[in-house]
């Protein structure tokens, strides 16, 4: 009788240790099937939480990830919106301490505004301006 | 005994078969994911250099584009080109007609459309070195309507023919291509109050059109033809061309018409008091006028007012008859008015402006639509 209870015991082990590696196949082929079908773990940065004009600095934060921008142009469109356009973009800029250059559709350089202090690697953005105009938004 | 064996023997041929497929998936997934990572940091980013491409770049792009349209066409009554029919020069300045719906439609379309190439002639760069083809824009569609707040709203819809975003880019260290495609199609809703304004330049054009219709209509209530007999005494045998005014004044004092009554008007400079009263008959003021009526500020000045009788008188003819002299004056004369009056009809409400260039730089303009309304009548 206690024989039998060992076996059954042993063989039920047996099965749980079974069990435990299959488990772990699962979650491994499941990882591989994610990988293979481009699912995108995307980096946590809270746009939500970012003032306006932070599409820009949320952009270049989010050059390492795969965050997708389409929300973020809302907040870069808006900085268009005033009175001194190039102007404005550069002052909602400096508040989050970038330096950003503004070009002109030749590549020369307009303005400089801001102070470096970033960690951030040396990004270049095209972006649409007002009046016909191509502009390119860069931080250093 | 024998039966526990084998049940520990089977658990640990079990065990050993798992642990040697789990390691070798583990190897063979690490393999794969170094391909896998080589290949989508790119996709990632070609990705975002689309998305970026079409939602922030030609997107605002297409915003941009539109307010250009409407302040650049505005300017030109609604046209974006000038033909003989739109254009009228006037001291040396140019001048537009107001173009009908359809025509504002067409010209707006097409400025739209002219302006987004500036945009989306040459790739588009993300990055440093993401470069995005971006499709030529073919077909393109304005509507407008008021919302539920009463507000004007635009609705266009863009679309390239067999064209799409694209980026391609080389892998050298897994010796792959990767090429992304992205739908052109794009339908964009926002407010602006180009139709709004245009809506209130048709309902002046038409108020400037009402007056000068009825201008018309009392001139040509001016009697066009006359015969005058003149007796002429002894030497006073002068050139038919001198009695045309007495001719002009007979025809107007024997009209039954209530036209001229109670005016005074000259043998002598019969034709010149007609022009003078039919000149004071065009209900402008010769002063520029300005008057506001809610958001929007109307101007209107009277930019020409000429008016002309011509006479031709080819049947006259001087005979003598009982040994004195008659001439027999027959005239027909052509009234000619021309008068041309310039509107600018303009939305001032501070909120209901857009960034253009407005010729010397970029600002923030209202919208304002600048016409002429001209009359050319010829009576007779």
């Amino acid at each position: 009788m206690s024989k039998n209870k060992a076996q059954i015991g042993f063989a039920f082990l047996a099965l749980i240790i079974m069990l435990a590696f299959s488990f772990i196949l699962i979650i491994v082929s499941i990882e591989s099937l994610r990988l293979a079908i481009g699912v995108r773990t995307r980096v946590k940065i809270s746009v939500d939480t970012l003032d306006k004009g932070s599409g820009i600095f949320a952009l270049f934060q989010s050059k390492k990830s795969d965050l997708t921008y389409a929300e973020i142009i809302g907040n870069l469109r808006a900085v268009n919106t005033k009175d001194n356009i190039d102007k404005d973009l550069a002052q909602t800029l400096e508040k989050f301490n970038t330096y950003l250059a503004v070009y002109n559709e030749t590549g020369g350089k307009i303005k400089e505004y801001g102070e470096i202090s970033s960690q951030l690697n040396k990004v270049s953005v095209q972006i649409a301006l007002p009046g016909k105009r191509i502009g390119r938004v860069e931080m250093l | 005994m024998k039966g526990l064996s084998n049940a520990v023997l089977a658990a640990f041929f079990l065990v050993l078969l798992i642990s040697i497929s789990f390691s070798y998936s583990i190897f063979q997934f690490g393999k794969t994911t170094i391909y896998k990572a080589t290949l989508f940091r790119p996709v990632y980013t070609m990705q975002n250099a689309l998305e970026m491409a079409k939602y922030g770049y030609v997107k605002p792009a297409l915003h941009y584009s539109f307010y250009q349209a409407c302040f650049d066409n505005m300017k030109k009554g609604g046209w974006n080109t000038k033909n003989e029919e739109n254009t009228l020069i006037h001291e040396d300045k140019e001048y537009y007609t107001l173009a009908s719906p359809n025509e504002f439609i067409s010209s707006l379309k097409d400025e739209v459309k002219k302006n987004l190439r500036v945009y989306t002639g040459k790739n588009y760069n993300f990055i440093l070195d993401e470069e995005v083809m971006i499709p030529d824009y073919d077909t393109i569609e304005i509507l407008q309507w008021t919302s539920q707040d009463n507000e004007s709203m635009i609705n266009i819809s863009i679309n390239a023919t067999n064209q799409y975003f694209q980026i391609t880019k080389e892998i050298p260290e897994q010796n792959e291509t990767i090429r992304l495609y992205l739908l052109p199609d794009m339908n964009e809703t926002f407010r602006h109050n180009c139709f709004y304004v245009y809506n209130r330049a048709v309902e002046e054009n038409e108020a400037v059109s009402a007056v000068l219709n009825e201008f018309e209509k009392y001139l040509r209530e001016w009697p066009t033809h006359h015969e005058y007999e003149k007796k002429l005494e002894g030497a006073d045998t002068g050139k038919i061309t001198d009695y045309i005014n007495e001719t002009f004044y007979d025809m107007i004092m024997n009209n039954d018409s209530a036209l001229v009554s109670g005016m005074q008007f000259s043998k002598d400079s019969a034709i010149e008091d007609a022009i003078n009263i039919i000149k004071e008959k065009i209900n402008f003021s010769e002063e520029i006028q300005e008057t506001q009526d809610g958001d929007f500020k109307i101007v209107s000045e009277l930019l020409k007012k000429n008016t002309r009788i011509t006479p031709e008188c080819p049947g006259s003819s001087v005979t003598v008859q009982n040994g004195k002299s008659v001439a027999n004056i027959i005239c027909n004369f052509t009234y000619i008015a021309d008068v041309m009056v310039k509107i600018n009809v303009t939305d001032t409400n501070p909120n209901h402006t857009y960034p253009v260039y407005n010729g010397t730089n970029v600002s923030f303009e209202p919208i304002s639509i600048e016409f002429i309304v001209r009359k050319t009548i010829i009576h007779g």
